[in-house]
């Protein structure tokens, strides 16, 4: 706990040098306490910016999980980390964070290969049948997507659940293939800057 | 008088009117910065079950490797720690048909640019290697297996004569192991091709002593060593690369001046990348502003300096507008940047910071000791008129003047030319002092408290301009703590700030 002790006065405004000065009127002390407060005023401390995430933490996350590594061996993030405008202290030094048009065509190359090795290696992806066709099982699968790539808390219903569902249904009733909606709606939730800005 | 209670607030606090939605990205954000990924399935429903980031996971994340990671990325951005420079030429091996020699000594050996021939390598009765002499009059011997140090469980072609293991040459009686030595017709590789390099692995010193660097941080964070220890310590590590290179490849470099103890090196092998240990330094060690991995990457006394005074103070020289492209270029330019037009508004700063690395040479690491060259010598001042200049006086002091400006300099250092005798002081001080007046004046934990709060914040300038008050809370949390850069992280993780959208 932190006192702070602060005098406060009056600024003395003097109209002609002529002017005998008056005693000063002393100050009325209150002696309440007024109560807690941040350090930081909260009306004017600015919160954390939305960053970015540099290719390392976009390569580490989808790594963590999809359980895959875009490329095999070696990721293809750091193949192209030149290209991703990774510094390498020579040429370049700092990051570049932009979202850039080549890190949005990496980001999808990376989505698309390492959604369906997901997919296909793993139950993780699914919080209920994948074949279910039923509304509220998709939705449900879509909160989860959502709650594992994106963080969002689960039970949300906002309005770009309703742009996902659609999503999906529109690539089922061209393919009639399950599988084929999960992989673009989990394409779709990686690119979307909910998942690289934090 | 009012009396005003404040306190700050801790971040379980503010929890309790956090939503939900804040709480998962608060978890989220923290885990990225701190760790580089985003929480694993199993810590996103153990929070959601608490509700909160509890403390120890907290500090389990901040003593975990992958931290040390993001501490470590964290500062190759301050110091630029990449070498590009070439490790000694003279000791390389190269390949022609997959048969390894030296081209730098191919002419001593076979008395022409001539390799090897492809064949193994006979030898006479007494031991003696046979050679076939060619039309150019030049000789070619074979190759022969050799065991290398950096893949011990292969072998290799190798040119016969750059096989050779004695250690003395049986001619002259020079060491094989010395600068000479490399000129001996009958002194090789050595065991193991040990006094050579592969080519194709020359980074391996260079990329090791960039990375020591890294080491530093990792260690700061493992023995919970102060910033300022961090900064200013005279500690060094090595690994196999490095060892080996301090062992058997540096001697035949006669500019290299080796900066840890080589006598008490430890015993690791080359394969060692990632092995560091600790090593003695010699007593004009500075701490990383001194270390090979600084001096080398930034190569100019005012390169060093600059580079210090904004990556680690924040600050930079801006040129007053107009002032340079003002220059008409009528008269001789004074020598001495802190009185020549359009340059003092920086160089008047910038010079006595540059004076603290005066003791370091450019473009080298090596320590430039005051007693084998003072800062002044009265025999530099005065060779001139008998014109009896040595080799030393012309490369390191101002024998003669090109400008009246130099004409007081004469016989002094370069590297302390035009300094006043209290910035002079500096070039005995080195760069640690300036450090310890950084630390006096506040500015070095401002700066680290405004770099990491654009780090975990994303804080531009203007808005660490606009935030001084939050900037300064958590300079001053950081010297509270003792200069812990985990204590400031954990700070900043846990302000109203980092969980508070803009």
């Amino acid at each position: 706990m932190i006192f702070w002790f602060i005098a406060c006065g009056t600024e003395k405004e003097i109209s002609s040098i002529d002017v005998l000065p008056q005693e000063e009127t002393p100050i009325e002390v209150i002696d309440e306490e007024v109560g807690q407060s941040d350090l930081e005023d909260s009306t004017d401390v600015s919160g954390r910016f939305m960053k970015r995430m540099t290719v390392a933490q976009v390569r580490d996350s989808m790594e963590q999980i999809t359980g895959t590594r875009w490329g095999g061996n070696t990721s293809k993030w750091n193949t192209y980390s030149d290209s991703l405008g990774v510094p390498d202290f020579q040429q370049r030094m700092e990051h570049d964070l932009s979202p850039s048009v080549i890190f949005q065509k990496f980001l999808n190359d990376a989505a698309a290969e390492s959604c369906m090795e997901w997919m296909q290696g793993s139950s993780s992806m699914f919080s209920v049948d994948p074949q279910s066709q039923d509304l509220g099982d998709i939705r449900s699968n879509i909160d989860f997507l959502r709650w594992q790539i994106q963080g969002h808390p689960r039970g949300e219903n906002p309005p770009i659940m309703n742009d996902y569902l659609a999503l999906y249904q529109s690539v089922y009733s061209r393919t009639g293939d399950a599988m084929e909606g999960w992989n673009t709606i989990c394409i779709g939730i990686f690119t979307h800057p909910d998942f690289w800005m934090y | 008088m009012i009396v005003l209670w404040l306190s700050l607030v801790q971040a379980e606090e503010n929890w309790n009117d956090a939503s939900r939605r804040d709480l998962h990205h608060y978890v989220r954000s923290a885990s990225l910065d701190i760790r580089g990924h985003v929480p694993t399935i199993d810590e996103i429903l153990s929070l959601e079950e608490s509700e909160e980031l509890s403390d120890n996971t907290l500090d389990e994340w901040l003593n975990s490797l992958a931290f040390e990671e993001r501490v470590i990325d964290y500062h190759k951005e301050l110091f630029w720690n990449k070498l590009s420079t070439q490790v000694i030429q003279r000791r390389r091996l190269v390949r022609i048909s997959n048969i390894y020699y030296s081209p730098s000594k191919r002419s001593t050996y076979r008395g022409n640019r001539t390799h090897c021939g492809d064949f193994e390598a006979n030898y006479d009765s007494n031991g003696q290697l046979i050679t076939q002499e060619l039309e150019d009059g030049s000789i070619q011997e074979g190759w022969v297996y050799a065991t290398p140090y950096w893949a011990p469980d292969s072998s290799i072609k190798l040119c016969a004569f750059d096989a050779q293991e004695a250690d003395f040459s049986a001619s002259s009686g020079v060491a094989c192991d010395s600068l000479d030595g490399h000129k001996e017709v009958d002194c090789g590789c050595g065991p193991n091709v040990q006094w050579c390099f592969d080519n194709n692995l020359r980074s391996d010193f260079t990329d090791s002593v960039a990375k020591e660097v890294e080491e530093r941080v990792r260690k700061m964070l493992k023995e919970n060593m102060s910033y300022d220890q961090f900064l200013v310590q005279p500690f060094a590590q090595v690994n196999g690369p490095m060892v080996h290179y301090f062992k058997y490849i540096y001697i035949f470099d006669d500019k290299f001046q080796p900066y840890v103890d080589i006598e008490n090196l430890p015993d690791l092998a080359y394969s060692d990348k990632d092995a560091w240990l600790d090593v003695e330094t010699p007593d004009s060690a500075q701490g990383i502003f001194s270390s090979a991995a600084w001096l080398l990457r930034h190569q100019t006394n005012r390169g060093r300096a600059n580079r210090l005074y904004g990556a680690f103070l924040c600050s930079e020289f801006i040129p007053v507008e107009g002032k340079i492209e003002g220059l008409t270029g009528t008269e001789l330019p004074s020598p001495d940047l802190s009185r020549r037009e359009g340059c003092v508004d920086c160089h008047a700063r910038l010079e006595p910071m540059a004076a603290y690395w005066a003791r370091w040479g450019e473009a080298s690491q090596n320590y430039i000791d005051p007693i084998s060259l003072p800062s002044y010598s009265e025999e530099c001042a005065t060779c001139l008129q008998s014109n009896t200049c040595s080799t030393n006086c012309k490369n390191n002091y101002i024998v003669s003047a090109s400008h009246p400006d130099e004409t007081p300099y004469i016989g002094w250092l370069r590297s302390v030319a035009f300094l006043s005798e209290t910035e002079r002081f500096n070039s005995e001080l080195g760069p640690s002092e300036w450090i310890y007046q950084s630390m006096a004046d506040g500015s070095l934990a401002q700066c680290a408290a405004s770099n990491t709060s654009r780090w975990l914040l994303g804080w531009n300038k203007e808005e660490q301009i606009q935030q001084d008050v939050a900037v300064r809370n958590y300079a001053m949390e950081f010297e509270n703590s003792g200069y812990s850069f985990r204590s400031l992280v954990r700070t900043i993780i846990k302000s109203p700030s980092y969980w508070r959208r803009p």
